[in-house]
Formats: C-alpha cells, structure tokens, sequence
C-alpha cells in the first residue's frame, strides 16, 4: 500500500537521568495521540499512565489485543507493564508489537528497549514493526540506555535519533557508527547535553 | 492493511500462550490475613530499578572520577543490586522506599555534585595560576602587584606621548 502517513522512528538514548523521558515528552506533545501503546518496564518511576487520559495499565497481553480490538478505528491508551524476566519480556514484546501492527495508526513507546532485544536479535514482531510499521502509520518511539544491546534493525529505521551522555565505552561505539560522528563527541557529553541527528537529511544539531 | 479485525484475532492465540508463560507480578500483601498490608514488590524488579539507581549515581562521578565508568558497568550494577535486595528485604528497606524518604536529596545530588566539582576545577585553575604568577615574580606578588612580565621596552616609554 502506498505509504500516506508521516510516520516516525525515533531513537532516545542516554543513560538514567540525562532527560530520555523530557525529550520523549517533547515529541509526543507535538501532535495529537489518540491511540497509544507503550511498554513501560519502570512505570512506577516514569508513570507513563498519566500521559493521556483514561489510559489502561496491564501486564496481559491478552488485555492489551481485547482492547485494541474494541477500540476498531478508536481511541485508546495502554501502558503494559513486563515481568523484567527477559525470556518472558522478549515472548511478550513479540505478541504486543504484533498486536500494534495489526492495529496499525498509533504510537508506540518503547522504554528499556535493550531489555528485549540484542545487537544481533529481536523479537519477530519487532522487526516486522521495523520494516513495515512506516506503512501501517506506527510512530515509534524507542529509548534505551544502552544502545549497544538494541537490535540493528531498529537503529537502521530511524528518522531521529537523540542521543545523552553514555558513560560507558561499547555504548559511545554503537552511536559514534550509527551517527557517523567521533566516538570523542559521545563521550564529552554530561548533564542534560545531547546530540541530535535527523537521520533522513543528516543534519546534526547540539545541545550543550 | 493494518486494523483488520482477522489480522486481531489470529493474535488472541499467541496472545493467551503468552499470558500462561509470564508469570504474573506478584502483587500478594504482608501483614495477618485480613489485615491490610503493604504490597509486596518482585525481588527482580526491584534489582532492575536498584541497578539503574547506581549506574545513575556512578555516571554523576564519572567526569570527575573517568575510571569508574569501567567498574561501575551495568552488568556490576546488576550483580551488586541483586546481591543487595535480600539484604535491603532483610531489614525491611525497599528502592521505592528509599526513594520516596530520599527523592528530594538525589535530586539536589544530582544538580549539585556536578556543580560543586565544576566549582572545585574553576577554584583549582585559580589558585594554580596565582601560584605560577608568584613564582614568576615572586617580589611583585609580595607587593601586591601584578606578576604579568612587561616587555622591556614598555617599563620604559611613558605611558602617553606628546602629539605633534
């Protein structure tokens, strides 16, 4: 099908605290979000269910597909919550991106993505989300703190990508590649600097 | 094309395999039964959250400190936070706990370690550099005056000259 939707990827990286969640904010306020799904393996600490109203938090994935189904061409808003066993996790993310492919027409976040894949390996419906989300309008949003356990695939997709300060070595390798800037610039960033790249025009931007 | 309800519901299967193989989060309360209690966290999840507090902690003494980004690795944070959470059990602490009693304390810690270090640098940079002005000249520093060393020929000209 033809691809009509400005669909987005975008990559937020940094380690705890550099201000992820303030610049995955930013970009979800930046239009509406009427149908939501996101993975929130700290939501006791992110609270993404106070994002948007009436949202839905499970750890059922059963749930998750029930009320995406209800919901037909709808509003919805789900925070699933993982068991943070990885064997578990990675079955469960499998099945929730599924579910979001299939629903087609929503955002979708996915913290502590390193959480359920490996530089090498991803779950079957993240990659099919990676390579045909664009066209079934999915913006995706993926944040992790250590870029060098996230699939490929997923840093291969990207339209955006924000990247904090990453204090540990094969992490400030992954990104120096993917950016295609100097390992030296990852590794002087502190605080809440980053480093940003428009990935379809290469345009870098700094925020120190 | 995506929305389609057969493409839905050919995921209910895989969906409710998935639901028997996660157990679910325990959610059982401490305390008699009957009585209310106080909701007893998952050991794994509280390692996970304990290890991102301290990488959180060790990245704050990074650029003071660049070494500990190679023992502070996140595979040493999560043995040390999963060696620590029986122990915190054991004396009844919890990571929301802590949080909640010490979130006004980390967060001051995290504005104010990187500025009391940058403060210890600029303060160090200061005094280094009067120290290297009074071994310069050592005469003009017990004077008062400035160490900065005048070219000869500027001691000796006068400061304005006559016009015309």
């Amino acid at each position: 099908m033809a691809n009509t939707h400005d669909a987005h990827f975008v990559g937020i990286i940094g380690v705890t605290g550099c201000g992820k969640t303030f610049e995955l904010k930013k970009h979800l306020k930046a239009k509406k979000r009427p149908r939501t799904l996101i993975w929130s393996p700290k939501e006791r600490f992110d609270n993404y269910a106070a994002l948007f109203p009436d949202t839905v938090t499970t750890s059922s994935v059963s749930e998750v597909l029930k009320i995406v189904k209800a919901a037909g061409k709808g509003k919805f808003h789900v925070v699933f919550l993982p068991t943070l066993n990885q064997r578990k996790d990675m079955a469960a993310f499998d099945v929730f991106c599924k579910v979001a492919l299939a629903a087609g027409n929503l955002t979708m976040v996915c913290e502590e993505l390193h959480s359920v894949t490996t530089a090498s390996n991803a779950p079957d419906g993240w990659r099919k989300v990676n390579f045909m989300g664009r066209a079934s309008g999915l913006d995706v949003f993926g944040l992790s703190q250590r870029p060098a356990s996230v699939d490929k695939a997923f840093m291969g997709s990207l339209s955006f990508l924000h990247v904090g300060m990453l204090p540990h070595p094969p992490d400030r390798k992954a990104i120096a590649e993917v950016m295609d800037i100097d390992r030296a610039e990852i590794a002087a960033l502190t605080g809440y600097q980053a480093i940003q790249k428009d990935m379809r025009t290469g345009k870098i931007s700094r925020k120190l | 094309m995506s929305n389609e309800p057969n493409e839905l519901d050919a995921l209910a299967g895989e969906a409710q395999q998935v639901d028997l193989l996660i157990a679910p989060v325990a959610v059982e309360t401490s305390g008699s039964p009957g009585e209310p209690g106080t909701p007893q966290v998952d050991p794994a999840i509280e390692a996970v959250e304990l290890a991102a507090i301290l990488q959180a902690i060790s990245s704050l003494f990074v650029p003071v400190f660049p070494s500990l980004a190679t023992i502070y690795t996140p595979d040493v944070c999560n043995a040390l936070a999963t060696a620590t959470i029986p122990v915190m059990q054991k004396h009844g602490w919890s990571v929301p706990g802590i949080m909640a009693d010490w979130a006004e304390e980390i967060a001051l810690a995290t504005v104010a370690l990187p500025l009391g270090f940058a403060t210890w640098q600029a303060v160090k940079a200061d005094v280094a550099k009067a120290e290297k002005a009074v071994k310069a000249s050592p005469e003009k520093a017990v004077t008062g005056e400035t160490a900065e060393v005048k070219p000869e020929h500027q001691l000796t000209e006068p400061v304005c000259q006559p016009r015309g």
